[in-house]
């Protein structure tokens, strides 16, 4: 026994490694050794006193985490989309049973990807045979409304899906058409409402910039971005709307940030948009 | 209370979402470590966003042998030195120095006790930053022994005898200042 044992004791207990009590041989030590009970003394002081009390960053540190996170999340799913749609396909058919497959053969998605791929099959073959450049150009305009319809079939079909992976991969079919379909339109819009993945949420907002005009949808966007918990998917909902939306629905997105309906790292945000879009 | 291991797997397998919750669990504590290692606020919050990023671009080598506070940590190092490596001419400012001493005597106690505070901080930043790393990972970010021996690679009898040396080299520190201050 010496006085170092009788420190790393008192370390060990203060930095709650050690639950063990003084020995009998230990307090006998010490009590005979009035240096070794000062030294232990200042341990004990220097390790309960409320030195310092623990500093809070600012917000700004929030909001650039924030947006690494989401530019992380945009690169994961485009190519985590890219993938599912181009690659899990095959792999499930490896590990599925031979009545499963042709199962799977007859639902409707699987018709309307055969359907898609014939159309597009058609398209090519018949822009290569005719001659006649009037006749190419409307059955080309004919043969592209159908395959957009039939993607847009799909990726409804995709959407209502339960798995994050697989309505992720109807976010990506949804990007393939011009997204015109208003039921497609609504359908996104709903499940950026209520879908528990934030993934596809934020694919579906990524998806919504594609959108020619969301005239009809921004007032529905912006009651989602002020009642949003997820500071990510309020912040993306609110460039969204700064990027493409008209300078009413702009206006009444900073009125809600001034009156501080919005999460202060959001206001912030929003105030640095501005300023960019201003410059 | 998260469980921060299973959610770091989770960061792995491609749920980057849940890296949220890590950050937002240890956001403040890294924060203050980079503080108490003697960098100001602003190098401080760009470390620990240059942290994460890090978390999130090495989460495959995440193998949840260690607890991952201690392996966020090892990253948190890591930056810390390849920060200082990049600019040589920098040298460890201490905002934990800047504080000043309470010249007038006063037998109030709550003045007793900042004095004492703003001496054991002065002390603390007084010694070397490696003792002074063992003692702000034990001592304030709360890191058992096990995890501080992983994080430093050296084993628990070393890890206590360097404990041991750098709370020895702070109470020396400590009573120099009070001698001073008296």
């Amino acid at each position: 026994m010496n006085n170092q044992d009788i420190i790393d004791w008192k370390i060990a207990s203060l930095a709650n490694n050690n639950a063990n009590e003084l020995t009998k041989e230990m307090q006998t030590y010490l009590k005979g050794n009035s240096p070794l009970q000062a030294e232990l003394h200042f341990i004990e002081q220097f390790w309960e006193n409320d030195i310092k009390p623990e500093i809070t960053p600012s917000d700004k540190l929030d909001v650039n985490f924030y947006q690494m996170l989401s530019r992380a999340q945009s690169a994961q799913y485009d190519s985590s989309a890219q993938i599912s749609v181009h690659a899990s396909a095959s792999e499930e058919k490896q590990s599925l049973p031979l009545i499963e497959t042709v199962k799977r053969w007859l639902m409707p998605t699987a018709i309307a990807q055969f359907a898609t791929l014939s159309l597009v099959f058609a398209l090519g073959f018949n822009l290569n045979q005719t001659s006649n450049n009037q006749q190419n150009s409307e059955q080309y305009s004919g043969l592209q409304k159908e395959i957009s319809s039939l993607t847009t079939v799909l990726a409804m079909s995709m959407l209502e899906k339960d798995t994050a992976s697989e309505r992720l991969s109807g976010v990506a079919y949804s990007r393939q058409t011009d997204l015109s379909d208003p039921l497609l339109v609504k359908q996104l819009i709903t499940l950026l409402a209520r879908d528990k993945s934030t993934s596809v949420r934020l694919a579906i907002i990524n998806s919504l910039g594609q959108l020619s005009s969301f005239d009809s949808s921004e007032q529905q966007i912006l009651t989602l971005a002020i009642k949003e918990e997820n500071l990510l998917v309020q912040m993306e909902l609110c460039r969204l709307l700064l990027n493409y939306g008209s300078i009413d629905i702009k206006k009444s997105l900073t009125e809600q940030a001034n009156l501080q309906f919005l999460k202060p790292e959001v206001r912030e945000f929003i105030q640095t948009q501005l300023t960019v879009l201003y410059i | 209370m998260f469980d921060e291991k299973e959610l770091m797997f989770q960061v792995k397998a491609g749920q980057l979402s849940q890296l949220a919750i890590l950050f937002e669990n240890n956001k403040v504590q890294l924060f203050n470590y980079f503080i108490r290692t003697g960098n100001n606020r602003s190098l401080s919050e760009d470390l620990v966003q240059e942290t994460f990023m890090r978390v999130l671009a090495y989460r495959s080598s995440f193998s949840g042998s260690s607890t991952f506070k201690s392996w966020m940590y090892g990253i948190a190092r890591n930056t810390i030195a390849e920060h200082y490596r990049k600019n040589k001419n920098q040298t460890l400012n201490c905002d934990m120095d800047d504080e000043e001493l309470i010249n007038e005597q006063t037998l109030a106690e709550e003045y007793e006790t900042k004095q004492k505070n703003v001496i054991f901080n002065k002390s603390l930043a007084s010694i070397s930053a490696e003792d002074r790393e063992i003692i702000v990972l034990s001592r304030f970010q709360q890191l058992n022994y096990q995890e501080i021996s992983t994080l430093l690679d050296c084993n628990l009898n070393t890890l206590k005898s360097r404990m041991r040396n750098a709370v020895n080299k702070l109470q020396m520190s400590y009573q120099k200042l009070v001698g001073e201050n008296n």
